[in-house]
């Protein structure tokens, strides 16, 4: 190999390496790490409220082991904020509503007052296992999650843990 | 355009057949860097893969054989219960094959130069990570810039090494090597005992 070829090798590799650094910080590790994901409240009288992580993560969170049975059965440690605080102290509803939980590819489950009054642990997570989570892009099942633990043994509650979550929408029963 | 001979194809199948093999093998060692790194490895194992394309490329160097070894590795791969993405698995094995075909026209008379060899590797890998991320993960586009340039880089290193390993080897078992051997064997004289006796 000649000089100019081993020049032109090099500096190639040079460029490719310091470009795939600088992406990785800038792009990759934001992504990854979970600072993308936001939750937007709507269907209030006022402006849609839009929460990051960060502004999650101040909020008073619940921590503890979800069972989750469904097409993938599996126990993992989910940290979020219960929807019930989200809908009574953040959109400041008390009553007469229904939680629309909607992921970024429009799946959705609604929750009634009830359900979140009953059952405080009903959480939009944004943590599982104290790491982030992954978007879909990446394969994952984040940034944030709806996880709702069983209400019996053996119920497939999976299927009703939204992935993706975007929006939780309130919806005023008339 | 020439014709291939027997050991054009075999050189192709043997090939196809270690990439496969192989891959099962370094994608381990591949997650040692990748997991904890939170890179995709797809893009990184993609430079070692696309090794064994360049290689059959130097080894075989007829137009479309660098095709006729991605069409047979998607075709193992969809029976196979591992690294199948349906019918997307024939586009994404057989167009760095194509890729490299092209390159290799392009180079023409320079083909068994480093550089063509680098340039191959990096854009088989690049096609082939990029048809990926097109047709089944379908990423944002920053993070698919991302993964395609760590697929450029990886698939360079891996056309190098491609370049080297053939140089070694070329003399051993070209498939000219192959044909001068069968060509000898049909020149020998056949001990016919019955004449003898």
């Amino acid at each position: 190999m000649n000089r100019k070829t081993l020049a032109i090798i090099v500096g190639i590799n040079v460029v490719l390496v310091t470009t795939i650094v600088t992406l990785y910080f800038t792009v990759w590790l934001p992504s990854s790490s979970g600072d993308d994901g936001f939750l937007t409240i709507t269907g209030l009288p006022t402006e849609d409220i839009k929460l990051n992580i960060t502004q999650l993560e101040n909020l008073p969170n619940i921590s503890r082991e979800y069972y989750l049975q469904g097409s993938e059965t599996f126990t993992a440690n989910y940290t979020g904020v219960s929807v019930f605080y989200l809908v009574t102290q953040v959109a400041n509803y008390t009553e007469n509503i229904t939680a629309r939980v909607i992921a970024s590819d429009n799946f959705a489950y609604t929750l009634s007052f009830d359900d979140i009054n009953q059952t405080r642990d009903i959480i939009i997570a944004y943590m599982k296992n104290g790491e982030y989570m992954d978007g879909k892009s990446l394969d994952g099942e984040g940034p944030l999650r709806l996880v709702i633990p069983q209400r019996f043994p053996g119920e497939f509650n999976g299927q009703f843990c939204v992935k993706f979550v975007v929006v939780l929408e309130i919806i005023v029963i008339e | 355009m020439k014709r291939y001979s027997t050991s054009d194809l075999i050189i192709i199948a043997i090939m196809a057949a270690i990439g496969l093999g192989t891959k099962q093998i370094v994608r381990p060692l591949v997650s040692l860097i990748s997991v904890p790194l939170g890179i995709p490895g797809g893009a990184i194992i993609g430079g070692f893969y696309m090794l064994w394309l360049v290689l059959t490329k130097r080894l075989a160097p007829k137009i479309g054989s660098g095709f006729l070894f991605g069409l047979t590795q998607a075709l193992v791969v969809m029976i196979l219960p591992f690294g199948s993405h349906g019918i997307f698995t024939i586009i994404t094995y057989s167009l760095p094959g194509l890729a490299v075909d092209l390159v290799d026209l392009l180079f023409r008379s320079k083909n068994n130069t480093v550089l063509c060899s680098l340039v191959e590797g990096a854009i088989a890998n690049f096609v082939g990570s990029l048809s990926v991320l097109i047709l089944i993960f379908r990423l944002e586009w920053r993070l698919t810039l991302f993964i395609s340039l760590i697929a450029l880089l990886t698939g360079n290193i891996g056309g190098i090494i491609a370049h080297y390993i053939a140089k070694q080897i070329a003399g051993m078992i070209t498939t000219d090597t192959v044909s001068e051997i069968e060509d000898i064997e049909e020149e020998l004289p056949v001990n016919d005992k019955s004449s003898t006796s």
